[in-house]
């Protein structure tokens, strides 16, 4: 055995001593049992449309269309005895597996949920690699990143068929975090739909009561898009700041999230004017 | 015993020491494991995720506990202080080991590859897709955090299949 396999046993014998004690591992399990019944099961963020709403977003849409390609976006805000969440509805161009790079069509193929695994995707050092990945057909844009401090992952990933009843694609998202010079966290989605999602809620975030959202007035982007803008604050508990800019763009959404620290930190009207400089930083 | 009481048991019995162990390599302390189990395991308690087989349980653990533990590093220095008067459950003592310092010195991304590669034995195509990062990204950290570790610990280079 030479010196590195020694080495390896040493690590692997030193991580197989690292463990829980019998009373941490009681514990947990029976807090996770407590918390298990006093939490519902998590509904999936996305859940078909009730009729109503649907007749109602339906209405709006049609309204948008006769004016310009300008994308409706309608935030509703509800709560429930337990939770307190934002749903994001909308008409998404929808863009079929067909419409991204070979590399990603590739990954795609080479997945197999059947086997289980991680979703098929990946990770890339800026946007350009990201956007080479996603291809030409897929027209989402980036911003300048001057305010950019520290600058973290950018990562693209597929979600099949949320149904499980086809290997279609259900829609690919893209995901970039960064610190921002005002101290503040910056998290950027963009959410690519696939033909598979055919209703018009097209993002939704919940929390337990105690959080609050609250939905600002529109903002006009420079890039000419209208972003709704949203504030929320955590629970009394956990007492977060968060702004949150939602703008459609060529029928993808875009979610960007300022994370403001511990409440009290930034005051609300400087985490919404950070929050529109992001946005008119779009191209 | 309820159904919900056998699975938290379970879900304890199988991954706690897992979750532990990456938080230990992420978080480089034991002192958020705890919480991390918890988290992780009352997603995988409270979600709606299918697993096809143990494997993807597994795999679907991993990814989750390596999330938590990212959210828990961007949160950690925002997070206020505990509140005096309440105790916190004791740690668990990470055993000492110059090899387990030596890996614990490197940067995380190595440290993440050493401990999924050499620890949990995923192959380097299981942890692109566990970790996200490329193959050839997984290769280079597991190369340049063996490289590391021999000029720390001295020794010969040892490649395992694979990892080239």
């Amino acid at each position: 055995m030479n010196q590195m396999e020694r080495n390896e046993r040493e690590y692997q014998q030193a991580m197989d001593a690292l463990r829980f004690s019998g009373e941490a591992k009681a514990r947990m399990a029976a807090s996770l049992t407590t918390e298990r019944e006093e939490r519902p099961v998590k509904a999936k963020r996305f859940r078909p449309l009730r009729t109503g709403l649907l007749a109602a977003c339906m209405c709006l849409a049609l309204v948008g269309t006769a004016f310009a390609a300008v994308y409706q976006l309608t935030v509703q805000i509800s709560s429930d005895e337990e939770h307190v969440r934002y749903i994001v509805y909308g008409e998404a161009v929808k863009h079929p597996l067909e419409d991204y790079s070979p590399e990603m069509q590739a990954d795609y193929a080479a997945f197999d949920r059947s086997k289980g695994g991680i979703l098929p995707g990946r990770k890339f050092d800026g946007w350009d690699g990201a956007k080479a990945y996603l291809g030409d057909n897929i027209p989402c844009v980036w911003r300048n990143t001057d305010d950019v401090v520290w600058d973290g992952e950018y990562r693209v990933q597929m979600i099949p068929d949320l149904t499980w009843d086809t290997n279609d694609l259900q829609y690919a998202h893209f995901y970039n975090n960064a610190l921002l010079d005002c101290g503040m966290s910056c998290e950027t989605m963009i959410y690519i739909y696939g033909p598979r999602h055919t209703y018009d809620q097209l993002y939704g975030m919940g929390q337990f009561l105690g959080a609050e959202y609250r939905l600002l007035e529109d903002y006009a982007m420079a890039n000419g898009c209208v972003a709704k803008i949203i504030l929320e604050s955590g629970a009394e508990d956990w007492p977060t700041q968060y702004s949150i800019g939602i703008f459609m763009k060529e029928g993808m959404l875009y979610k960007v999230s300022l994370y403001g620290g511990a409440a009290g930190q930034f005051t609300d009207e400087e985490m919404v004017t950070q929050l529109c400089q992001v946005l008119d930083s779009f191209y | 015993m309820k159904l919900d009481q056998q699975e938290a048991e379970r879900l304890v019995r199988t991954y706690s020491d897992l979750i532990l162990r990456l938080s230990y390599t992420y978080l480089k302390s034991t002192q958020d494991g705890e919480d991390v189990c918890q988290t992780v395991l009352l997603k995988l308690l409270t979600g709606n995720e299918a697993f096809e087989s143990p494997e993807h349980e597994k795999a679907w653990v991993v990814r989750t506990a390596i999330n938590a533990c990212k959210d828990e590093l961007r949160a950690f220095r925002r997070r206020a202080a505990p509140l005096d008067g309440v105790a916190e459950p004791a740690a668990p003592e990470p055993p000492r080991s110059d090899v387990l310092e030596a890996v614990m010195a490197l940067p995380a991304k190595y440290r993440e590859a050493i401990y999924l590669f050499y620890y949990e034995e995923y192959s380097v195509k299981e942890i692109s897709g566990l970790t996200g990062r490329s193959e050839a990204a997984v290769s280079a950290h597991l190369s340049r955090g063996r490289k590391k570790l021999r000029a720390m610990l001295g020794g010969s280079e040892y490649e395992p299949n694979g990892a080239k």
